[in-house]
């Protein structure tokens, strides 16, 4: 098959790339290349495939005339293929452009995470459970109806809080394997209870926060692996016929 | 301190920068329209309005809590928008990645040698440049089960590995195809690799990104006590 090294896709404001993408390969009759001599070895050339810019006017001496003819001929041979080709060698190329957007964009997550503020302002009390009313995407956040109250689970003897929250449920807010309650959790239910609603949106922030944390963990894990690819594709690239320059 | 509704930094200039001793300072600015009221924290921009539209008081209260604890509010406002970029962030990873794998639907011509494939973890330490020396591939097959490899610049690279012993029609046709042009095959199948895995990426990341807008919105609904 016929490397296409001067006859390229571009993407201009008058082709936007999802035209390029989904148009129909142009027939060999809507190909139109323009040779003119200018100079004793010296010619300027374009080329178009229906509206689809292939060459801009482009100086070439004669041997690069002869190899703009022999990939013109090779379209006009095939257009289906060549057309294939053609966007083949344009995703190579933007494939490694959208990395790099990929790389900017994390690179700027990156930065924006030490900014992220985690903590509820509590140490022990946490929000450990799913709650349907937190659960769903653009639901709203619970309803604290009263104070944040620590027992001690009869069945397991351990300290447990819970408060109470507007659809008669408690959530649960500490519970730990241990006998008695631990110095300062008192403490700490007594600071919940001064402000219930705004203490529960902090540990409902906090525990948001945190999966949110784990997602943004995932996400540069995925640049990673789609950085290894883009390079795993440009080293292909460089070892096959064709380098980069000619894509 | 509880979140600003009013006040919030936008990303400029060494974003992440704020002045250590810098208060809020409001204006009030006759502009050529209407009078507009202005929130600065020294070269920065926290609040900007026309003061037909909005309520004074409400934003003044929020300046004047700023200026109670200016460290602290410094942390809020930077911690917004953290909040705010990253969400944005993600959205542009979500596209960036899409795009990514429409792209990679154009990348070559899928090899169409199934079953064979170069190893999921172990492709990308494949060297390319060892393509044009790739030899024919050879079908083994015992006990133990079918392995199918071929030798490129010496490296043993499996191409198919089963536990099943039992040689299948499909498996020798595409090895057939194979040795008809190895290195060409290879080549279309370390595509068909890297392809796979731009695939998954995508997949990967549009499903992070996706749960991390959801959590923003949610978060952002409990900033407003």
């Amino acid at each position: 098959m016929t490397e296409f090294r001067n006859l390229r896709l571009r993407v201009f404001a008058d082709t936007p790339l999802v035209d390029v993408w989904s148009a129909p390969a142009p027939t060999a009759g809507e190909l139109t290349v323009r040779i003119e001599k200018i100079e004793a070895d010296t010619f300027l050339a374009s080329a178009k495939a229906g509206s689809h810019t292939l060459l801009p006017v482009t100086a070439f001496d004669s041997a690069g005339i002869a190899e703009l003819k022999a990939e013109a001929l090779a379209y006009l041979t095939d257009p289906e293929g060549s057309w294939k080709q053609l966007l083949s060698n344009l995703a190579h190329r933007r494939i490694q452009g959208q990395v790099r957007a990929i790389q900017n964009v994390t690179t700027e997550a990156a930065d924006a995470r030490p900014h992220l503020r985690s903590d509820s302002g509590f140490t022990m009390l946490r929000f450990l459970e799913d709650h349907e009313a937190i659960g769903g995407r653009g639901r709203k956040s619970l309803t604290v109806t009263g104070p944040a109250q620590l027992f001690i689970d009869p069945d397991f003897q351990r300290p447990t809080v819970t408060a109470p929250v507007s659809d008669g449920d408690k959530i649960l807010l500490y519970d730990a394997e241990e006998t008695a309650a631990p110095d300062g959790l008192e403490a700490e239910i007594d600071r919940f209870n001064a402000s219930p609603q705004s203490s529960l949106n902090a540990l409902l922030r906090a525990r948001a926060l945190s999966a949110y944390i784990a997602q943004m963990d995932l996400l540069e894990k995925v640049a990673v692996r789609v950085t290894a690819y883009a390079d795993a594709l440009r080293r292909l690239d460089e070892a096959g016929e064709r380098s980069p320059s000619d894509l | 301190m509880s979140r600003f509704k009013h006040l919030y930094l936008t990303p400029q200039g060494s974003i992440w920068d704020l002045p250590d001793d810098a208060y809020a300072v409001v204006e009030f600015i006759d502009t050529p329209r209407r009078p507009v009221m202005n929130v600065t924290l020294g070269e920065r921009l926290l609040y900007r309005n026309a003061v037909a539209e909005i309520d004074v008081d409400a934003v003044t209260a929020e300046v004047e809590r700023f200026n109670a604890d200016p460290e602290a509010g410094r942390k809020h406002l930077l911690a917004d928008m953290a909040d705010a970029m990253l969400e944005g962030e993600a959205r542009e990873f979500i596209a960036a990645a899409s795009r990514v794998a429409q792209l990679a639907d154009h990348l070559a011509p899928a090899a169409g040698l199934a079953p064979l494939e170069l190893d999921w973890d172990q492709w990308w330490q494949i060297d390319p440049t060892s393509h044009r020396t790739v030899s024919q591939a050879t079908i083994t097959a015992d006990d133990t089960g079918t392995v199918v490899h071929v030798e490129a610049d010496g490296q043993v690279v499996p191409l198919f590995l089963s536990t099943l012993s039992r040689r299948m029609p499909t498996l020798e046709g595409a090895v057939a195809a194979f040795n008809y042009d190895p290195s060409t095959h290879f080549r279309a199948l370390h595509m068909d690799a890297i392809r796979k895995g731009f695939y998954i990426a995508s997949y990967d990341a549009r499903r992070a990104a996706l749960a991390m807008t959801g959590r923003a919105e949610h978060m952002a609904a409990l900033i407003t006590d």
